[in-house]
C-alpha cells in the first residue's frame, strides 16, 4: 500500500539544482535503500521526506494527502521518525529522557500503544527492541554511551510514536559490519513484521544489498531501481 | 504539560548556567525589593500624616497680599512709604474674634458638619507690675520703671540673632506672620505680658517637663472660674521666688501708660517653665496667665478709663489710631492710653482633607466678599512639622526610585544578553526539537518558561532577602539624610535668608526644635511589593523571553543540524 507518494518534485539550492521533477511511491512494508553519488542529493531527498525542507516544486504527499506548511509539524511528530546521521541525541538528557520525550512530543498517549502500565516500561521495551538492556544503559546520558549504542536509541527514538515511515540517513555510517546488519535487521523487522516503511540513504552497498529496494539517485533525479 | 515537564528538566539539566542567572536575578530582586520598601515606607509616612488627628490650624493676614496692596495705594516700592500703609491695613484687615467665629462655622463640603472640629483662642496685653517686680537676674535690683523705659524687644515680631549678637529683622514682606491683629502697639511696653486663654485647650505651652509648663501649684483649671467677675491668674515659679507671692495671694497690676489704672488678681496657682520661653516668644517668668475674659475686661475697663481720661483732657482728644502714632513720650493730651490686646486663634482640625477644604473655603469666603482670595494665610505647623520631618524619607525615596529604575535597566539588560547567550548555546537542542516536529511557538513557550521560573523563583528569593535586610538598610540609609537635613537645617539658621529669595512655606514655618525627623521606619515588605516584584519578574523575563523567540524564529533546523560543530 502507498504511504508516501513524489509528484514531479524538484529542489534547487539557490543557482544549484539537486532535484527535478522526481516521481515516486513507497509502499508500506518494504526498506528501501537510496544510494547515490556524493551531490546526488540523497541526504536532500531524505530531509524533503522528512520534511524539514521544502521542495520548490511539485509536493510529497504522506497517504494521499500532500504535506503542507499547517500540517508538516504534525507529519513530523507523528507519521514519520527521522534518524539522523549524527544521531541528534540531545546530550544533557538520558537515554530514558531522549525517547520519552520524542513520544511526548508526538501528543500520543499511552493508550494508543497499548500493554503498557507505563511509559518507563513502553521506553524500557523500545530500547530492548534495538538490542540494548535498559537496566544497563536507561539512566545514562547520551555522552556516555558508545557511537552504536546512540545509533540504536536515535532508532528507539524514532519508532517512539510508532510512525508509519521511518527515514534514516546513514544509519549505519560510523559502525562496523556486524553492529551494521544488526541495524540492518531491525529495519528490515519493522517493515516485514510491522508493516513500516523504511527508507534508508547510504553510501554502502553492502547495507544497500539488505534492503528489498534500491534507488541509485543520479544526479538531476534520474533513478535506477534494482 | 509536556512544556512545564521539558522546563523544570532543562533547568535541573543546566544547573550551573541557571544558578547563575538565578544569582544574578536574586541580587536584582533584592536591590529592587529594598528600593520599593523604601518608596513604600515614605508612602506609608505620607499616608499617616493624612491620618493626622487635632491638626492645629491658625489663619493670619498674609503680608504678601498686604505689601501688594500697600504698593498699589501709595505707588512706591520704598519700605519707609510702605510701612506706614502696611500697618494700616494690617489694622484695616486684622483677624477679630467675631471674623475667627464665622472661620469656625465653616461647613464641611456637602455637609452640614462643621469643618473645625474645635477652636480656642487666647489675647495678650502687655502690662506693667504694681506690686510686683519684673524678674530680671541680670539686673535684679532695678526698679520697675517700664512706664518710663522705652520697649527692649517685641515679644512676638519674628526677629533672629546673628552669631555677632545683632538682632536681624526680616524685611521680607512676602513671609506670612502672625499678623492676625497686628499688635496696636500702646506707647509704652510693659513689663508683664498678661495672656488670657480661652479654655484649657488653649494653654499649649502645658505640654509637658521637655517641651514647656507644668504646673506646680495649683492646677490650670483654676484660671477659669465658674465666676469671671474675680480675676485670678497664675503665674510662673521664678516670679513667685523673686516677689514672695504664693497662691492665695494678690498681685496688682497697671497700665505702663496710666498710672492710675490698676488691676487687682488672685494667684491660684504656680507654673514652672523649663525652656524659659513661651510658645509666642515671651520671657516665660514674666508672663502671667488668666483667662480670656479677665484680659477682654481689663481691655474693656482701660478704654473706659482712657475714654473718660481723653474727654476730660480735650474735646478733640476722641481720635483713633493711636497705635499707629509715633509719638511716644509726646506731652500731647490727645495720646490715648488704653491697653489693646493682641489676639490669637487657633483651629483644629480632623484631617489634612479638612485642613486643604478650610484653605479652599476661607479663599472662597474672601472672593464671595469681594476680597483678595489670597488675604488669608492659613498654616499649620503640625502639618509643616510633619512634612518636614518626611524630608530625609522623601528624599530617600527619590533616591530609591532611581536606584530602582537603574537596577531594572542594569537587569533587563544583563538577562537579554544571558538569554541570547544561553539561546546560542542551545541552538543545536532547538534544532533537534524542531526536526522532531516542536513547533517555534512551542519551542519559544519552552524556553520562557525556563527563564520564567528561574526568575520568579529568584524574585521570591530575592523578596524574602530584601525583607530581612530592608530595614536596617533603610534605617542606616536614613540615619545619614537626616544627619545631612539636620546639617543642612543648621547652616540655613546661621545663615540668614535674603529678601527675595524665600519662598512661601505650604504650611507655614516650624522651628527646628518642632520638627521630629523620621530617622527609623519599621515595617515588613507587604502583599503590594511582592505583587509589584513578581510583576516585575514576568516583566523582565517575557522581556529576555522575547529576545529568545526571536532568535529561534529566525532559525532553520536543517541549518542547524547541519553545522552542528
Amino acid at each position: 500500500m502507498r504511504v508516501i507518494e513524489l509528484k514531479n518534485l524538484s529542489f534547487a539550492y539557490p543557482n544549484n539544482p539537486v532535484i527535478k521533477n522526481l516521481d515516486y511511491d513507497f509502499e508500506e512494508g518494504m526498506v528501501y535503500a537510496i544510494t547515490g553519488k556524493s551531490g546526488a542529493g540523497k541526504t536532500t531527498l531524505l530531509s524533503l521526506l522528512s520534511g524539514i525542507m521544502e521542495p520548490s516544486s511539485g509536493y510529497i504527499a504522506y497517504k494521499g494527502y500532500p504535506i503542507d506548511e499547517s500540517d508538516k509539524y504534525v507529519y513530523r511528530s507523528r507519521d514519520v521518525g527521522v534518524i539522523f546521521q549524527e544521531y541528534n541525541l540531545l546530550p544533557k538528557f538520558t537515554v530514558r529522557e531522549n525517547i520519552q520525550l520524542s513520544f511526548d512530543i508526538s501528543g500520543k498517549k499511552l493508550r494508543d500503544i497499548g500493554g503498557f502500565k507505563n511509559k518507563r516500561e513502553y521506553v524500557d521495551e523500545l530500547i530492548r527492541e534495538v538490542g540494548l538492556d535498559p537496566e544497563v544503559i536507561g539512566n545514562r546520558r547520551i555522552l556516555h554511551i558508545s557511537g552504536g549504542q546512540q545509533q540504536r536509541i536515535a532508532i528507539a527514538r524514532a519508532l517512539s510514536f510508532q510512525p508509519r515511515v521511518i527515514l534514516a540517513d546513514e544509519p549505519t555510517g560510523n559502525l562496523d559490519m556486524d553492529t551494521s546488519s544488526e541495524i540492518m535487521g531491525i529495519f528490515t523487522r519493522l517493515a516485514h513484521e510491522q508493516n513500516r516503511c523504511v527508507i534508508i540513504v547510504t553510501h554502502s552497498p553492502q547495507i544497500a544489498e539488505l534492503a528489498d529496494i534500491q534507488l541509485d539517485l543520479q544526479p538531476f533525479s534520474k533513478y535506477t531501481r534494482t | 504539560m509536556f512544556t512545564l515537564k521539558y522546563a523544570l528538566k532543562s533547568i535541573v539539566r543546566s544547573l550551573g548556567r541557571n544558578i547563575l542567572i538565578a544569582i544574578i536575578v536574586i541580587i536584582i530582586a533584592t536591590a529592587a525589593c529594598v528600593a520599593m520598601s523604601i518608596q513604600q515606607a515614605a508612602e506609608a509616612a505620607a499616608a499617616n500624616s493624612r491620618k493626622l488627628m487635632d491638626i492645629k490650624t491658625q489663619v493670619y493676614i498674609d503680608r504678601g497680599f498686604i505689601r501688594d496692596q500697600a504698593i498699589e495705594n501709595t505707588g512706591s516700592e520704598d519700605m519707609s512709604v510702605l510701612m506706614p500703609e502696611m500697618n494700616d491695613l494690617m489694622k484695616e484687615y486684622a483677624i477679630t474674634l467675631d471674623d475667627f467665629e464665622e472661620f469656625s462655622k465653616i461647613k464641611k463640603e456637602g455637609s452640614d458638619e462643621p469643618l473645625v472640629k474645635s477652636y480656642y483662642y487666647s489675647a495678650a496685653v502687655s502690662i506693667n507690675g504694681d506690686s510686683i517686680k519684673k524678674y530680671d537676674l541680670t539686673s535684679s535690683t532695678s526698679e520697675t520703671t517700664a512706664a518710663t523705659e522705652a520697649p527692649t524687644e517685641a515679644p512676638v515680631a519674628p526677629t533672629m540673632i546673628d552669631p555677632q549678637g545683632n538682632v536681624i529683622v526680616q524685611e521680607v514682606p512676602t513671609m506670612p506672620a502672625p499678623v492676625q491683629q497686628e499688635p496696636q502697639q500702646p506707647e509704652k511696653q510693659g513689663d508683664f505680658s498678661l495672656i488670657g486663654y480661652s479654655d484649657v485647650n488653649a494653654m499649649t505651652d502645658f505640654g509637658g517637663e521637655e517641651s514647656g509648663c507644668v504646673m506646680k501649684k495649683g492646677e490650670q483649671t483654676a484660671i477659669f472660674p465658674e465666676d469671671t467677675s474675680d480675676y485670678v491668674c497664675i503665674i510662673e515659679e521664678n516670679l513667685s521666688n523673686f516677689n514672695d507671692v504664693g497662691v492665695g495671694d494678690t498681685i496688682s497690676l497697671v497700665n505702663p501708660n496710666n498710672e492710675d489704672e490698676t488691676y487687682s488678681l488672685k494667684v491660684v496657682g504656680i507654673f514652672k517653665n523649663s525652656t524659659g520661653t513661651m510658645e509666642n516668644g515671651d520671657d516665660a517668668s514674666n508672663t502671667i496667665l488668666t483667662n480670656y475674659d479677665t484680659v477682654k475686661g481689663i481691655e474693656t475697663k482701660s478704654e473706659t478709663t482712657n475714654s473718660t481720661a481723653s474727654s476730660t483732657a480735650s474735646s478733640s482728644s476722641k481720635t483713633t489710631d493711636t497705635a499707629s502714632s509715633s509719638s511716644a513720650g509726646s506731652s500731647d493730651s490727645t495720646v490715648e492710653t488704653k491697653l489693646i490686646s493682641q489676639f490669637d486663634g487657633t483651629f483644629v482640625l480632623a484631617s489634612v482633607e479638612d485642613y486643604d477644604q478650610f484653605k479652599e473655603e476661607l479663599r472662597k469666603k474672601a472672593e464671595d466678599e469681594g476680597k483678595n482670595g489670597d488675604m488669608y494665610f492659613v498654616a499649620s505647623s503640625d502639618i509643616a512639622a510633619f512634612m518636614e520631618g518626611l524630608k530625609p524619607l522623601e528624599n530617600l525615596k527619590s533616591f530609591a526610585t532611581t536606584f530602582l529604575y537603574l537596577t531594572l535597566a542594569i537587569g533587563a539588560i544583563v538577562l537579554i544578553v544571558i538569554s541570547v547567550i544561553s539561546i546560542r548555546d542551545r541552538k543545536y537542542e532547538i534544532g533537534v526539537l524542531a526536526a522532531m516536529g516542536v513547533k517555534k511557538l512551542k519551542l519559544s513557550m519552552m524556553f520562557m518558561l525556563e527563564v520564567l521560573i528561574i526568575t520568579l523563583v529568584s524574585i521570591l528569593i530575592g523578596v524574602v532577602i530584601g525583607s530581612a535586610i530592608s530595614v536596617p538598610v533603610t534605617n542606616g540609609l536614613l540615619t545619614a539624610q537626616v544627619q545631612q537635613q539636620e546639617d543642612k537645617d543648621t547652616s540655613q539658621t546661621q545663615e540668614p535668608q535674603q529678601p527675595g529669595t524665600n519662598e512661601r512655606p505650604a504650611y507655614g514655618e516650624v522651628s527646628d526644635d518642632n520638627i521630629d525627623y523620621v530617622d527609623k521606619v519599621d515595617f515588613s515588605v507587604d502583599f503590594m511589593v511582592v505583587l509589584k516584584m513578581l510583576l516585575i519578574g514576568i516583566a523582565l523575563a517575557v522581556v529576555s523571553g522575547f529576545t529568545s523567540i526571536l532568535f529561534i524564529l529566525r532559525y532553520d533546523p536543517k541549518q542547524i543540524l547541519a553545522n552542528r560543530d
